[in-house]
C-alpha cells in the first residue's frame, strides 16, 4: 500500500485537517470526502466482506453502491464517499459489518 | 377441469397452512395446499419474528393456559426443526425482556410473572437495573421493571414458512402456488371438493388456513367466522453489528436483531380493512419509541417498511376445530398477531384432529362456538 499523496498539484484546497485512520494519521483538506482522502493517501480498501473477506473499496463514489463502508467515530457502516472529512475524525476500515465502539 | 384427488386440501400458504400441511403429510396423508400468492406472503411474512413463551399474550393469560401450551409445542418443534429438516430457520432462543414503563403495566407483568413462575416456567423478575444488565442495548428513563424469560427467542418467519412448505413437499404434499380457492363444495353434510382457479380437487377434508381471508372461505360453506384483518406495520434497518442480544417486547415497538444484523421494529395492530399501506405516523411512532430506547439506532438507515394483515378474532385467540357441520372442515384460523408462535402447535393438532386422534393439546378454548356463547 502506498502512503504518499496522490493529489494533483496546483489545485486550491480548503484548510488542512488530520484524521486518524486505523490509528494512523492521514492528512486531508476540508471539502474532501473521507473516500477521497483515503484514496489520496494510497488506501484503496475500505472493508473486507463478511462472508469471504474479500477487499472492497470505492465503486460508485456517489453513495449508492454501499461498498466503501467504514466505521466513523465508532459508528459502523458509514459511506466513506458521502462522509466529509473533519479534523480529528476517527476512521476504521472494517471487516463485515464492523464493530461498535464506545458505550451502548 | 379436475385435479388429482387429495385426502386433505389446505387453503392458505402462510405459516399455519404450511405447518398443517407439514404435519398432515407426516402421517402419510395425501395433502394438497393451495395458495393464491406465494408462501408466507401475507401476515406470515410481515411480522417481527418473535417466539415468546412469556410476552404480550401471557399478559392476557396470567397463568399458563391453552395459549401457553400452543406456544410451548411450537418452541419444542422449532428447537429441533432445523436439524430435522436440514434447513436453517434462524431460530435462536436468545431470551427475551418484557418491560414496563407504567405502574399499570408493571402490575400486569408482575401478575403474569407470578402465575408463570408458580407453574415452573422459567421467568425472572427484573428491577430497572436488572433490565439494563439483561439487555445493555436497551434503556429507558421511565423503566420501572420487567421480566426476563430465557425461553423467549426469535426466528426468521419467511424461512420458517418455506421450511414447513419444503418439508411438506418432501413428505409428498402437493404445494400449488398462484392458485385461488374459489369455492368449497359440500353436500350431505360433508366437504366434497375445493374448486380452484386450476380446477376442482376432490377431498375428504379441508383445512381453512386462509389467515385474514378466512371469513371468505367460511362464507363458501355458509359459516360465519369472526376473523377480520388487523394491519401490522414493521420497519427494518440496515444490517448492523450485533448489539441487541435479546428480544425486547412489552410496549410498542418491540424489537429484535436478525442473524444478518438488521433490526426489525414493530408492530402495530390497526383496523385498516384490507389496506396494507405503510403510514408516516406509524413509522414516526416507531422511530420515536425505538431510538430513545436503543440509542444506537440514531442515524441508522431504514431500508424497508411494510405491513401485513393479521387474522384477528374478538378475543385474539385462534379458532382450531374440526367441525361437524360440514364434516371434514377443519378451522385453523384467527391466530391474530401470534401465528409464528402458534404455528407448529397448530399444525400438530390439525394433524391429530384429521387423523381422528385425541389432540395432543386441549382445544376447548379454541372452539368457534365460544363466540356464539359470548353473544348469547
Amino acid at each position: 500500500m502506498i502512503h504518499g499523496d496522490a493529489r494533483m498539484a496546483g489545485i486550491e484546497r480548503g484548510p488542512m485537517v488530520t484524521m486518524l485512520v486505523d490509528g494512523g494519521v492521514v492528512v486531508a483538506y476540508e471539502g474532501e470526502s473521507v473516500a477521497a482522502a483515503l484514496l489520496a493517501s494510497g488506501r484503496r480498501t475500505t472493508r473486507a466482506t463478511s462472508r469471504t473477506g474479500e477487499s472492497r473499496g470505492y465503486f460508485c463514489g456517489m453513495g449508492v453502491c454501499q461498498d466503501c463502508l467504514v466505521t466513523v467515530d465508532e459508528r459502523p457502516n458509514a459511506r466513506a464517499c458521502m462522509t466529509p472529512v473533519r479534523d480529528g475524525l476517527r476512521v476504521h476500515t472494517q471487516r463485515g459489518l464492523g464493530e461498535w465502539g464506545g458505550s451502548r | 377441469m379436475r385435479l388429482p384427488a387429495a385426502d386433505v386440501v389446505v387453503i392458505g400458504g402462510g405459516v399455519i397452512g404450511t405447518a398443517a400441511a407439514y404435519y398432515l403429510a407426516g402421517e402419510g396423508t395425501r395433502v394438497t395446499l393451495v395458495e393464491r400468492r406465494g408462501i408466507g406472503q401475507e401476515a406470515s411474512g410481515a411480522n417481527v419474528g418473535l417466539v415468546t413463551l412469556f410476552s404480550g399474550h401471557s399478559l392476557d393469560e396470567p397463568d399458563p393456559g391453552p395459549l401457553y401450551e400452543l406456544t410451548r409445542a411450537s418452541i419444542d418443534a422449532y428447537e429441533t426443526f432445523g436439524a430435522d429438516l436440514g434447513v436453517d430457520i434462524e431460530y435462536e432462543q436468545c431470551g427475551g425482556v418484557v418491560f414496563a414503563e407504567t405502574e399499570e403495566k408493571l402490575a400486569v407483568i408482575r401478575r403474569a410473572y407470578e402465575g408463570y413462575a408458580k407453574h415452573g416456567v422459567p421467568v425472572e423478575w427484573l428491577d430497572p437495573r436488572g433490565v439494563r444488565e439483561c439487555e445493555p442495548a436497551f434503556w429507558s428513563e421511565r423503566i420501572l421493571g420487567g421480566a426476563f424469560c430465557p425461553v423467549n427467542g426469535q426466528v426468521n418467519p419467511l424461512l420458517l414458512c418455506r421450511a414447513f412448505a419444503r418439508g411438506a413437499r418432501r413428505r409428498g404434499a402437493r404445494i400449488m402456488l398462484g392458485v385461488t380457492a374459489h369455492n368449497v363444495y359440500h353436500g350431505n353434510g360433508r366437504v366434497r371438493a375445493v374448486c380452484t382457479s386450476e380446477g376442482d380437487i376432490p377431498c375428504e377434508f379441508v383445512v381453512n388456513a386462509a389467515g385474514a381471508w378466512a371469513a371468505e372461505v367460511g362464507d363458501m360453506v355458509g359459516q360465519r367466522l369472526p376473523v377480520v384483518p388487523a394491519r401490522g406495520q414493521i420497519l427494518l434497518t440496515e444490517p448492523l453489528p450485533r448489539f441487541i442480544h435479546r428480544v425486547v417486547s412489552g410496549a410498542e415497538p418491540s424489537a429484535r436483531q436478525t442473524r444478518r444484523g438488521n433490526v426489525i421494529i414493530g408492530s402495530t395492530v390497526e383496523n385498516a380493512g384490507y389496506d396494507k399501506g405503510v403510514t408516516v405516523d406509524t413509522i414516526a411512532h416507531f422511530a420515536a419509541g425505538a431510538v430513545p430506547r436503543f440509542p444506537r439506532l440514531a442515524g441508522v438507515s431504514v431500508i424497508r417498511s411494510w405491513a401485513g394483515l393479521r387474522p384477528a378474532t374478538p378475543d385474539h385467540m385462534p379458532i382450531i376445530e374440526l367441525m361437524e357441520e360440514p364434516a371434514g372442515l377443519c378451522l385453523a384460523v384467527g391466530h391474530s398477531r401470534r401465528g409464528i408462535c402458534y404455528a407448529a402447535g397448530t399444525g400438530r393438532v390439525v394433524a391429530d384432529l384429521i387423523a381422528g386422534r385425541p389432540p395432543s393439546l386441549a382445544l376447548d378454548a379454541f372452539r368457534l362456538s365460544r363466540f356464539a356463547e359470548a353473544a348469547a
